[in-house]
């Protein structure tokens, strides 16, 4: 199964990719991308009001299961991971062993779920795929009474690291125009807080961000730019290949890069 | 007790200011993790965020300096035995070392010596004790809200809200002394009628200090502006911004 995005991002290189296809990224995704900011975790778990072991838990989009298994460890009474690409799933389930979180295939306009299945439903850094009306529309129908959706990025803060910034504008030399679809500070983001207050299925909308720090081996830190999806897509793979060698000299010699990443989140609760 | 910001005259017009949005003080809760304890409500006024952790079963603390705005929270608080009045500011709370699990402002950070509050807190704070600010901001996107603006900034030439609007991020940051700063905010709406909006223009602190000799006639203008919407009541839209940090 593929999530496939309408208007893809092509470039001429980049024509074998598509926007919104994860294929080929699993291992990269699962090793190398950052985990989310703590306190928002607990913050957002805290909204459910319910005790964390009676809460059934449902991640949309789940990817490789990196968010998933951030709750599963707050000891939530059930986990299930819904993601739709084939090789992302398969790497998540492999990730999870040893765990009891169950991963099914759906995308977030169809799950697959029964009605009133779950206390929390989350999508994290996938909601911007979604289509807004109809995935709400199905989160409100999986979710119980007072049940809470949260959406999620974790946007890097780049512009406090001189390196970063360095880095980043590296990007605009390889391809005027880029575009960082995924990058939880634009697009979507923007609006939806009114989005969601607007919406018929949900309400008290209450909006959360808070920092972190992963300090990262440069093999680490390469690793999270190789699993870029929408850079990869747009720069095509021969410049996709420069740019990453280009990150590599530039911080040859680090022992580690700090990256600091913000994670902003939305919690709404489902209307009756 | 006196302090830079007088507040007697406008003690009883903060009555009528609406209270902090329920989800943002629960989301701000779940962060610390407190379910029960000590919490210390630094500038405290007339009770708002007190009562909200008071109800939430807390054993609070508050500490006001100004006289007539203690007299009104103490009145308000009076049927609750698990809320102390003290009269101190953030500088100086006059409170135990070490005695708090929680110290919270609300919309008190902006009008103390934001470094020193911030060194007062942490030593009044238990060891990973949570720090909390916040405020109320009217959404002015709202039309009439726009236009109040609008009334305003005809009249007072350079009209802003200071640092009670500013991100509260890089001076938590700057102090070394707390974690990762948590912001949250969520929506709330007030209803208020003509008279106790007009009144609450009147409360307004900071363009009273802005407006001057001016703050008569400004008020004067938003009443006029507010009955000519010819409804008894209307909806204020706000949004509680918290900022939230653990002591190291």
């Amino acid at each position: 199964m593929r999530l496939v995005k309408s208007g893809s991002l092509n470039s001429d290189e980049g024509a074998s990719y598509q926007a919104g296809d994860f294929t080929g990224l699993a291992n990269d995704y699962s090793q190398h991308r950052p985990d989310y900011c703590s306190s928002v975790l607990s913050a957002l778990l805290g909204l459910v009001k319910k005790p964390a072991e009676n809460v059934d838990f449902v991640d949309i989009g789940a990817g490789t299961g990196i968010w998933t298994r951030l709750v599963y460890g707050k000891g939530v009474k059930s986990v299930t991971a819904v993601e739709p690409n084939d090789d992302m799933r398969a790497k998540g389930l492999i990730d999870s062993t040893g765990t009891n979180i169950r991963w099914l295939a759906g995308s977030a306009e169809q799950t697959g779920l029964p009605d009133a299945c779950c206390d929390w439903l989350s999508m994290a850094s996938s909601f911007h795929w979604a289509d807004f009306g109809r995935a709400t529309w199905e989160f409100h129908r999986l979710l119980r009474a007072g049940g809470r959706f949260t959406a999620l990025w974790n946007p890097r803060l780049i512009e406090i690291s001189p390196l970063l910034v360095e880095i980043e504008a590296h990007l605009g030399t390889l391809r005027a125009n880029i575009k960082r679809v995924s990058s939880g500070r634009s697009g979507i983001t923007e609006t939806l807080t009114e989005q969601l207050w607007s919406s018929p299925y949900f309400e008290d909308v209450v909006y959360l961000e808070g920092r972190h720090v992963i300090e990262m081996t440069s093999e680490r830190y390469l690793g999270a730019w190789r699993s870029v999806n929408d850079i990869r897509v747009q720069l095509g793979p021969k410049k996709f290949h420069a740019f990453l060698t280009f990150v590599e000299q530039r911080i040859a010699g680090l022992n580690v890069i700090e990256a600091t990443y913000l994670t902003r989140a939305w919690s709404a609760r489902r209307k009756d | 007790m006196k302090t830079e910001w007088d507040y007697t005259t406008l003690a009883d017009a903060y009555l009528n200011r609406p209270d902090y949005s329920d989800a943002a003080v629960d989301a701000m809760l779940s962060i610390a993790n407190v379910k029960t304890g000590n919490v210390c409500d630094v500038g405290a006024g007339v009770a708002h965020l007190t009562l909200m952790l008071a109800v939430r079963g807390f054993d609070v603390t508050a500490v006001e300096p100004n006289d007539a705005m203690r007299g009104n929270g103490v009145k308000r608080t009076e049927k609750l035995g698990n809320v102390r009045w003290h009269e101190g500011t953030g500088e100086q709370t006059r409170q135990a070392t070490k005695a708090f699990d929680m110290v919270t402002f609300g919309s008190s950070f902006n009008v103390c010596d934001r470094q020193l509050a911030l060194k007062e807190t942490a030593r009044i704070l238990k060891t990973r004790g949570w720090f909390a600010c916040m405020w109320n901001h009217r959404q002015l996107v709202d039309q009439i809200q726009a236009q109040i603006e609008l009334i305003i900034k005809e009249r007072v030439s350079g009209y802003g809200y200071g640092t009670r609007r500013e991100d509260q991020t890089a001076v938590i940051d700057s102090i070394g002394l707390f974690g990762p700063v948590v912001h949250l905010d969520s929506r709330v709406m007030h209803e208020q009628t003509i008279a106790e909006c007009v009144e609450a223009w009147r409360s307004h602190a900071t363009l009273e200090r802005q407006a001057g000799a001016a703050f008569g006639s400004v008020v004067a203008a938003i009443e006029e502006y507010l009955g000519s919407l010819k409804t008894p009541t209307i909806q204020i839209p706000y949004s509680t911004n918290i900022w939230i940090a653990q002591l190291i």
